[in-house]
């Protein structure tokens, strides 16, 4: 039900004319589609109702970020749904209450900065107590949509240990922090954030300063690893769709290339591939949901679903032969977009490591 | 070796000064003797090997340097030295050797990709010589070229390959329109060329007529060593071993010296069967299906080498030229997104395999 009614909005109201506009075009997020997303309830998707959300669950997170991935959906709509869900856990009262209603109606947009810019040196990026309140410095990279965020859940570290991390909730429009877009050939609006003694309130601040708080960032930051895999087999799975359509209908040597037996193994090749890409993906979004604890199923899925849409949507492209590769074809958008998702959030090597030591200890 | 910064491969050129620079160093090439070293002195050549030739070959390819564009100098030459009549050597050759034009190929239709041999447009003899009608896609580079070799159909009523001939056209003939297509990099890679009754000389025929088809075999196996594509391969391998080399973490991370060691292992395998190829041609022997494992081989190390590069670097792997941040000077998501064009161009995998296990294995062909 979710599935179909969200298939049909955003199949009117995301054509990739729209996707090829933000691309190329000035905005990250047209606004009034933003707005529209609002009205379904989708920005606050994992807000309780008693803030204004819709209350709903990590597999409707599945559901709806799959028909998003499948349109190529413009937009932070992932890190707001997971920012979300950071100030739901560890904001104040005061904070929940202020801007988890914005959030859900639409007002306000989220994204998230985890990885810190390596220079020179190595990376870092600093919170220290100032006065009453916090100051940040250094430079967070690959930030989605920066510019057009309100707030920004940025993770920092409060020690050496690996459960010394926690989050910091930080204005876009504060003073001393600047935005410098990037340019990825994944064609998503990337941005270095960085932070010259910016000044935020000590309630900025999710969780306390002094506490380290692995496992509930380590949380959040599942949530997103799980949201992304959805987001990619949307994605993977319609440019499958492209390529059987494509390989039916384009004829040489007097048949459709459909026929020819090398072509129908690597169709067969990507169906399993987006098959199991879609099992693992609904089981750790459900073990998630479940068990917010759960961390081996999420990064199994990520590993798989990295390669598996990369693959399938390199494969797509190539049946298409050379229109595949060409600007005006749509194939090759989904290759990019998924291509810039796969490499987010560590990889799939970060994953596998997971996985390793989740096995071996 | 000369540093010429950044790759810009011919269907790269998208600025007035990018083509500046492409042609004036084309030209220095030229001034150097270098884009004709194995040619016979007689047409500008310096009587160096096919071996020797590869070799400086995959270094300039290695560097990102212009200048020897494959359709020109890979395919066109080889014919016109194997196919063209004296008049015709004495007339393209020098000025090529001089890298004074750049020639273009126009093969594919819009219905003619793989199975090139059912191709429809048409060349009619006249008195003088021939009109041309018809419609090529996916020509790499046109747009900075000034000539063109093309296949016609000449003989309507011979089936498929038998009734094809290679002509050389001006491509400021009147006649001839061009639509430029840009890749999904949104670089101009390649133009339709429209033939609108086109008229060329009867001394613009290669290889006589209905025998285009055999011009043109002969001259993809001869491009089908790929060392363009290795010397960019080898120029990827490098900078991922340096990016790693300069980060412990990585370099310590036995997945990851594994990773590149099977690259490593990969490149050189390939290297040696191009290498191959090149010797079979300083024997005399024409290579076919040798040169479609060297292919093979080439485009495996290449896909290979682009999704580690993306591993490997994560997302920095994916900023491009001109992005804050980009290493390389985004040389490698570049190689990212031009790779699956090379695995394309002149056959794709399946192609090879299909040429390999007809031709090189005598494997029966799949009864209609």
């Amino acid at each position: 039900m979710i599935r179909a009614s969200a298939r049909e909005f955003l199949a009117r109201e995301c054509p990739l004319k729209i996707v090829r506009q933000v691309e190329t075009g000035r905005d990250s997020l047209p606004a009034a589609l933003w707005k529209k997303l609002a009205n379904l309830g989708w920005p606050g998707l994992l807000i309780p109702e008693e803030y204004g959300g819709s209350g709903g669950t990590v597999l409707d997170m599945v559901v709806v970020l799959e028909e998003a991935g499948r349109v190529l959906l413009p937009g932070p709509l992932i890190q707001t749904v997971v920012g979300a869900v950071a100030i739901l856990w560890s904001g104040s009262e005061d904070l929940k209450r202020r801007l988890l209603p914005k959030i859900a109606g639409g007002e306000s947009i989220v994204t998230l900065a985890v990885m810190e810019t390596e220079a020179g040196g190595g990376a870092y990026f600093r919170v220290v107590r100032d006065g009453n309140g916090l100051r940040v410095t250094g430079s967070k990279i690959f930030v989605p949509d920066a510019a057009a965020a309100q707030y920004i859940v940025c993770t920092f570290k409060t020690g050496d240990g690996p459960d010394d991390v926690n989050l910091l909730l930080v204005e876009t429009g504060a003073p001393g922090l600047t935005l410098r877009p990037l340019k990825a050939i994944s064609g998503a609006r990337l941005y270095e954030v960085a932070f010259n003694d910016v000044r935020v309130p000590a309630e900025s601040m999710l969780g306390k300063l002094e506490d380290s708080w692995g496992s509930g960032v380590g949380r959040v930051l599942r949530y997103a690893v799980v949201a992304e895999c959805a987001w990619m087999v949307g994605a993977a799975g319609r440019v499958f769709e492209m390529a059987v359509e494509y390989v039916k209908t384009r004829s040489q040597y007097g048949r459709p290339i459909a026929a020819f037996q090398s072509v129908q193994h690597q169709c067969a090749d990507m169906a399993v591939d987006l098959r199991a890409a879609e099992y693992v993906t609904h089981y750790a979004g459900w073990k998630l949901g479940k068990y917010p604890d759960s961390s081996w199923e999420v990064s199994v899925a990520r590993a798989w679903v990295n390669d598996a849409c990369l693959r399938v949507a390199s494969r797509a492209c190539y049946l298409h032969g050379a229109l595949g590769y060409s600007e005006e074809h749509d194939a090759q958008l989904y290759l990019r977009r998924i291509a810039g998702v796969a490499s987010a959030f560590g990889g799939t090597r970060h994953h596998l490591e997971m996985v390793a030591r989740g096995l071996l200890g | 070796m000369w540093r010429v910064g950044t790759s810009r491969y011919e269907e790269e050129v998208a600025t007035p000064g990018e083509e500046a620079f492409y042609r004036s160093f084309q030209r220095k090439l030229g001034a150097k003797g270098l884009l004709s070293t194995w040619w016979p002195v007689e047409y500008g050549g310096r009587g160096h090997s096919k071996i020797e030739s590869a070799i400086l070959r995959e270094e300039l390819a290695y560097y990102g340097a212009p200048g020897l564009f494959g359709p020109t100098y890979e395919l066109f030459v080889p014919m016109m030295l194997a196919f063209g009549t004296e008049e015709q050597k004495r007339r393209f050759l020098p000025p090529l050797a001089r890298g004074e034009w750049i020639f273009c190929q126009g093969f594919s239709e819009p219905d003619a990709g793989s199975d090139l041999a059912s191709l429809k447009s048409r060349a009619v003899e006249k008195e003088d010589g021939y009109v041309l009608d018809g419609h090529k896609v996916w020509v790499s580079a046109a747009r900075i070229c000034d000539w063109g070799f093309f296949l016609f159909r000449t003989d309507e009523k011979a089936t498929r390959h038998r009734g094809l001939s290679m002509f050389l056209v001006e491509l400021s003939a009147p006649g001839i329109t061009r639509k430029t297509v840009n890749d999904y990099a949104g670089l101009p890679a390649w133009q339709e060329i429209f033939f609108d009754g086109v008229r060329v000389p009867k001394e613009n025929l290669l290889g006589g007529k209905n025998n285009g088809w055999q011009v043109a075999m002969y001259a993809l196996n001869h491009e089908r060593s790929g060392l363009v594509w290795l010397g960019t391969c080898r120029r990827a391998l490098d900078r991922l071993v340096t990016y790693v080399k300069e980060r412990k973490t990585l370099a310590e991370d036995s997945s990851i010296r594994e990773k590149l060691a099977a690259l490593a292992v990969e490149v050189e395998t390939a290297r040696l069967a191009c290498y191959y190829v090149a010797s079979m041609q300083d024997r005399g022997v024409i290579p076919v299906h040798e040169a479609s494992m060297a292919k093979i081989l080439t485009c495996h190390s290449s896909i290979h080498l682009a999704e580690a590069g993306l591993e490997i670097m994560g997302e920095y792997g994916l900023l491009d030229t001109g992005s804050p941040r980009a290493p390389f000077d985004g040389g490698v998501a570049r190689t990212y997104l031009s790779y699956p064009m090379w695995v394309l161009g002149g056959g794709s995998l399946e192609i090879q395999k299909e040429v390999i296990a007809r031709l090189g294995l005598g494997l029966p062909k799949l009864s209609d």
